[in-house]
Parts: C-alpha cells; structure tokens; sequence
C-alpha cells in the first residue's frame, strides 16, 4: 500500500500514500524540510506504513481495551 | 597507580567497607573519579559534565557525616554518574543534543533528589545518543560528544543510549551510574562493556527530571559491575512519587540476606541463538551449565505477537508528541547524525487509530507474559546475539541478514524488569553478556538470581587495562 499509486489509479505521476502523508509533514512544519530532505522523510514514512500495516493484520475485538487503561484519577482512594 | 586502581574497579559494597574501616575517604574517592572521568573517561567520549564543585562539596558533607556517626546507607560517600538526561538544578543537561547543549533546569530529577539523600556523590553528567535515540539513529556517531567508545576495544561502539554510564562503569571511571531504557538502552551498553544493568519493572523507578521519550516506555535503572550493586543503588532511588503518577505505590526493598541462592526456576529461550555469534552461543551454554547448579532449566518460547512493530509504533509515537517543540523550533538540524536531522518528521504521519491499535495489541501482550513469566524466576537469554559493533559501521550493515528475538521488545513492551551479566568474551576481545528478565513487580526476585549466577562465575570480576 505504502509506495503503491492511489485504488483505481493508472497514472504513474500520481503520488503514493507515503508522499502524500510526506507533504503533509511538510505543510505542518512549514518550510522547514526542503526537498532532499522530504525525500528522506519520505523514505522513512514507508518504513512507517509497513509497521503499522503489519499491526493492522492482527486481529482485535471491539472489547479489547488500550493499555495502559484511563483512570480518572492518579492513584486509588483508601 | 595501584592504589587508584584498587579504588576505580571496587564494588560500591566494597567501597562502602573501606570508607567505614578508615582505608579511604569520600573526598579522595570524589578525587579519584573525577581525575579517572578527566584522563580516561573523555577517551571513550563519556563524559559531558564533570561536577567538581558539586561533588567536592557533597563529599566534604559526607565526609563529616560520616565522621560524626550520620551514616545514610550503603551509598553514602560513594561517587556516581547520571546519563545527561536527568535535570540537576543549574548544571546544563544536554540530552546528548549539540542544540540542547546549554540547556540547564532550576531543579534537580528525583532519582537525583534520592541519591543525595542516600549520600552518594554526583561526579559527572555522562554522555549519551542524542535525544536517547528517538531519532532513529543508525550508527555510533550521535551524540556531539562524539560516538560512545568501547573499554574493551577502542574500534567499537559502547551501546547506546546510555553510552556514556556503561563505558564510564567499565573503565572504572565511576562505581556506578544511572542509566536510562525505552527499549534496549540501559541493556545494550551495560552488556556491550561488560558490566551489570538493570531495568526495574516500569514504574518502580520515579522519572520526575528525566528527557522523554515514550511516557509508557520510559524506564530509570543503575549501571554497575555487579547485581548486588544494582540491587544497593535500586532501594536508593525505588519508590512512589508524588509528582509522578507512573510510580508504582509499593517501595522496594533490597534485602540480600534473606534471599535464595540456589532452588530457582528458569526459563530458556533458545528462540534465535542459533543465529548468534559463535562465541555468544558457546558463552550462554556454559552459563546454562552454571545455572543448571542453582535452578532447574526449562525450555519456553515467547508468545506470537508482533513485539518489535508494537513497540517502534508507540515510541515513535509518543516521541513525535514528547519532542515536538524541537522538531517544530527546525533545532534538529544541529543533531550530530545526519539521519536525526529528518528522522522525527516522520512520526507525524502515524495515525491516532494506529497508535491505539498498538496500545490495544500491547494490553494482550502484558497478559499473555504475565502468564509465562508466572512459572519462573527469570527467563534467561544472551543479552545479545552479537558483540558491540565497529565504531564506523552502520548497524544494518553489521547486522546483515540476521535476525534476532524480540525480548527486548517483550520485555520493555510489558514494563518487565531485567539484568545483564556478563558472560565471557566474544569477537575482537569485546564482551558478552546474559540477561534475565523477570516478571513485573519482582526486581528483588530478578537480582536474587543474577547475584546467585555471579556467585557461581568470575566475568563481573574482569576488568579492562585501564
């Protein structure tokens, strides 16, 4: 998916995910990464997009919680 | 030479037995370390800050003490480093960062706050990689005080990122110093030279003053030459802060008396060994051999998850968070490794649905450990399947193809408490090291077994030439 053109396109111009989310980074940091420098970024958000669709394989229920879980307070009350 | 010599390479219990039996004082201990920190400590690129007025001045103070019968502890007159990444009132802490090099805070971290208490003597601030690694970096040169050096071998990197405590403890520079772990960061350099770390149980260890780098990662231990001296230093700084809502609630308390020294019950995980260093996997047969004397041995394997991709997503996560004003102010720039430069910008593109679903992924990886490492003491491993790399190799390419476990990640990932020990000695004279992760809550249990295998073996005894 992560170096792979947009579903249903056929152009070879088009940019991938990981250019798109790339440009984004660019934009938030404004002017802050010129272009060898996104090239860089870009590079290691594939490496991103591998990870995260490695963990998206594994398969969870609606009920399993995050850890650690929310506690609306620091410590337990005696 | 012999005399200074005789002091650089004791044990904190040993020095605490001569300053009480008059052979020396805290101020020439105080003395001693900071000239060591001066000649030799600066070759391995270890030290950032040497203390000399703090520490002259907190020795005098123990000095007295000490004379007057105020005795504070095992610690108490005992010099010591802490990794440049935890806050001392008015002394820069640099986070190993050449932006941050100037950065100083107007208080000091509790681990800091509980060392003076205990009277031990902060000698220097120690070297470290840059940002605690949260960069991404991928070779030794990155840190501006240069790449962490090997004691054992100048041509090899010390570990990271708490380069500068493990190569300060190995070249008896200081007794010990205190060290920092995400993932891998007190175990690598501690193994890498030679010497014993430990990685408490997350929370056991408060980290008010201490960079951030994954709030639910984060980990603060000591760096020593042996597991008794961990177990010393850990009840000094263990315990429930106020200020930090992580602290577990329940204090430790490092009682080696009443400990067991045979009678255990390990685990082994064979899981990739056979794809170590030939020396590493002759190293940690004999060690099991060793062990078999003083536990019984059973083969385990660690449950399938994907440990490593879990982890790196919520470092890289939480790190984008915890360093963003310094990626947003452009002062990466002026890290010292080029890829640290862009490495953070990166982590901005991870999404919130993803990071939750690693958190998610982890709740069962807590739980399923929690259950295997129930039925043992320890579970035992080499430290690592290779020495310490070259100094100018990236690590990819001193990796290769190998492929390696995931108990780093396991471990650090369930907030698992774990020690290296050393174990022999592998290619280009550098050495190995055995580590023994155990379950959450028993650090006491963990060192109990890492000083019974120190009690069987002399590798904690080795030192380099310096």
């Amino acid at each position: 998916m992560k170096g792979e053109r947009m579903p249903g396109s056929n152009n070879e111009h088009e940019p991938t995910l990981a250019r798109l989310r790339t440009a984004d980074i660019a934009m938030q940091f404004d002017g802050s990464l010129d272009a060898s420098e996104q090239e860089q970024v870009a590079r290691r958000v594939e490496r991103m997009l591998d990870v995260i669709e490695e963990l998206r394989a594994y398969p969870l229920e609606n009920a399993d919680e995050p850890a650690p879980v929310f506690r609306p307070i620091g410590k337990e009350q005696p | 030479m012999s005399r200074e010599r005789d002091f650089a390479y004791a044990t904190v219990r040993q020095l605490g037995t001569m300053l009480r039996n008059g052979q020396t004082t805290p101020t020439e201990l105080a003395s001693i370390f900071i000239d060591r920190l001066e000649r030799i400590g600066t070759q391995f690129n270890a030290v950032v800050t040497i203390t000399r007025d703090l520490a002259m001045r907190e020795a005098r103070l123990a000095e007295e003490e000490l004379a007057a019968g105020h005795d504070r502890g095992p610690l108490h007159g005992i010099p010591y480093g802490a990794k440049d990444l935890l806050a001392t009132s008015g002394i820069p802490t640099s986070w190993g960062a050449a932006p941050l090099r100037d950065q100083v805070f107007s208080y000091d971290a509790t681990v800091i706050e509980r060392l003076r208490n205990a009277g031990a003597v902060l000698v220097a601030k120690l070297a470290m990689v840059e940002l605690a690694g949260g960069m991404g970096y991928s070779q030794p040169n990155a840190s501006f005080t240069g790449p962490g050096i090997n004691p054992w071998n100048v041509e090899a990197w010390s570990g990271g990122s708490s380069s500068g405590s493990g190569s300060a403890v190995a070249a008896g520079c200081v007794p010990f110093a205190i060290g920092s772990e995400t993932m891998g960061s007190i175990l690598s350099p501690a193994g890498f030279c030679g010497i014993t770390g430990l990685r408490p149980t997350y929370g056991r260890v408060s980290r008010r003053g201490a960079m951030a780098l994954s709030w639910t990662l984060d980990k603060l231990g000591p760096m020593c030459l042996t597991a008794d001296d961990c177990g010393l230093v850990l009840e000094a700084i263990a315990g429930p802060d106020p200020d930090e809502p992580t602290t577990l609630d329940t204090p430790f308390h490092y009682r080696p008396s009443r400990d067991r020294s045979a009678g255990f019950r390990l685990g082994v995980l064979r899981e990739g060994v056979q794809n170590a260093q030939t020396e590493v996997r002759s190293n940690f047969e004999r060690s099991l051999n060793v062990l078999a004397r003083i536990a019984t041995l059973e083969e385990v394997n660690l449950p399938d998850f994907p440990y490593t991709q879990t982890a790196r997503l919520i470092i890289s996560s939480e790190g984008a968070s915890a360093l963003e004003n310094l990626i947003a102010s452009d002062r990466v720039k002026e890290l010292t490794a080029p890829e640290d430069r862009t490495g953070g910008y990166a982590n901005f593109s991870i999404p919130a649905v993803d990071y939750l679903r690693a958190m998610r992924i982890r709740r069962h990886v807590i739980d399923e450990l929690d259950h295997l490492f129930s039925r043992y003491d320890a579970i035992v491993h080499p430290s690592f399947d290779m020495v310490a790399s070259p100094l100018n190799v990236s690590f990819e390419e001193y990796r290769g193809e190998r492929r390696w476990t995931a108990l780093s990640a396991a471990g650090n990932l369930a907030g698992l408490p774990a020690i290296t020990a050393p174990n022999g000695f592998g290619e280009r004279g550098l050495p190995t090291g055995m580590q023994f992760v155990g379950r959450a809550g028993e650090d006491g249990r963990l060192l109990s077994v890492a000083r019974a295998y120190q009690h069987q073996t002399d590798w904690h005894t080795r030192r380099p030439e310096w």
